[in-house]
């Protein structure tokens, strides 16, 4: 028993994704009581991945090159994108909960089309290479080692962690935002370059 | 033991063992197992894109393929597709194709194997 | 102060239905093995398995299959049969427990439950 598949209007002048449609809709196998949504958009998105998937913190990436499928880790739910259009989505509430959702990645999906028509992309294979290499303590190196605690973490390595993971953002550290420090921002931008410090939280 | 491999052997639409197999894998990731999914001989028809069985009316398998990657993985013996004239572009985006070597080694790491 | 050796489980899952092949029969030989050698059992009953534990069933020329899962049942084997299996072949809903005494009818979610807690896991059919 097939259910009958809804299209969704996302965008009317969407310069890539202008519309979604909701596949299914199964009961979501690892939490219980959500739901897993399958949906399909309406462009293929094989030039789109690559250039997404540095677009987020490394915790917050799986990004199967050989196959071109990237999966987030992002609004507390597992979200995978084909490169067919397909977009599957766990951990999810209501079918509405999807659709806002898939609005927010496909806004971001347009802005990257738009990035690679004009050929404003970076280089996404040195980036990812970069990327893969930053540890924690290249970040930590970079930060003012005081251990303040203002950014809500015990120590700076704790911040410098959850920075890598996604979970917090540069700019959460507050110190670096202070004149004393313009040092330390110089170090992060040496180290890490506009394009990553923009992915880990810190506004150019 | 807490990581299971599901051999499936049968094609679907002609057998319930794809279908039923696709669900023990589901009931596997569900209590949290590493629990991956191996299709060979015709268990590799599970895999074709494309599928359509609204017509029979039995359910199809291919969708159900999305709900279980990326938490499971599908994997399909790439001598069952060759002997069967199924090329790579055939498959859905969700499947993994193995040579003998990695499904020696897939095989090896789980701890259950299983064949429905 | 010596502790008992803890009783190590063996899981069984059948696929198939009896007399058209010998599974069940295979199964009663492995599953009485284990029994012998203090194991716990546990069987389950997938697809067409879910015919085996049927009340009343009377082979002319083959072994009945019945008296081989009623002897688990007896000796402590843990034998359950799928619901979604069981309900579409017409077992599970009649007013008249359409099993042998011992069996439960259960969801597919026993598998994984099962196979975490085992020693060794053997699937035939």
């Amino acid at each position: 028993m097939k259910m009958e598949e809804i299209e969704y209007e996302l965008f009317e002048n969407g310069v890539l994704i202008r519309k979604a449609i909701i596949k299914n809709v199964k009961p979501c196998i690892i939490s219980e009581g959500q739901i897993s949504v399958l949906l399909q958009l309406d462009k293929e998105l094989h030039h789109i991945l690559p250039h997404l998937a540095v677009k987020f913190p490394p915790g917050k990436v799986n990004y199967l090159d050989k196959k071109n499928i990237l999966t987030l880790s992002i609004y507390e739910r597992l979200i995978t994108v084909y490169p067919s259009g397909k977009v599957s989505m766990n951990k999810t509430n209501t079918k509405e909960e999807s659709i806002e959702i898939i609005k927010e990645i496909c806004t971001l999906i347009n802005e990257t089309h738009l990035e690679v028509k004009e050929g404003k992309t970076a280089d996404y294979m040195a980036l990812k290479d970069k990327l893969s290499k930053i540890g924690p303590l290249t970040i930590y190196n970079c930060l003012p080692q005081t251990d303040c605690t203002e950014c809500g973490e015990t120590t700076c390595m704790a911040f410098a962690m959850r920075v890598l993971s996604g979970e917090s953002k540069l700019y959460e550290c507050m110190l670096l935002h202070e004149m004393g420090y313009v040092n330390n921002v110089k170090c992060l931008k040496s180290s890490l370059g506009n394009k990553i410090m923009e992915v880990l939280g810190w506004k150019i | 033991m807490n990581s299971v491999l599901v051999i499936i052997d049968k094609a679907p639409y002609g057998w319930e063992d794809a279908f039923s197999g696709f669900f023990v894998e589901i009931a596997c990731l569900n209590r949290q197992m590493d629990a991956d999914i191996l299709l060979i001989e015709d268990g590799v028809y599970a895999a074709v894109d494309g599928q359509d069985s609204d017509n029979i009316k039995f359910p199809g398998v291919g969708e159900l393929t999305y709900l279980i990657f990326p938490e499971g993985n599908l994997y399909v013996y790439e001598d069952s597709i060759k002997k069967r004239g199924i090329n790579k572009e055939d498959l859905m985006e969700t499947i993994e194709i193995v040579n003998s070597k990695e499904l020696y080694e897939i095989t090896r790491a789980k701890e259950a194997v299983i064949k429905i | 102060m010596e502790s008992s050796p803890q009783k190590k489980t063996l899981t069984i899952i059948l696929t198939e239905g009896p007399y058209r092949s010998q599974y069940a029969d295979m199964a009663y030989e492995i599953a009485k093995s284990a029994l012998n050698n203090e194991y716990n059992v546990n069987i389950f009953l997938y697809m067409d398995a879910t015919h085996i534990p049927r009340k009343g069933q009377n082979p002319h020329s083959f072994p009945n299959v019945l008296e081989k899962i009623k002897k688990m049942v007896n000796r402590g084997a843990d034998i359950r049969a799928c619901v979604r299996c069981a309900t579409a072949r017409g077992y599970a809903c009649d007013e008249k427990f359409p099993y042998i005494k011992g069996i439960t009818i259960t969801s597919v979610y026993d598998i994984p439950d099962w196979i975490k807690e085992s020693d060794k896991v053997l699937s035939l059919g």
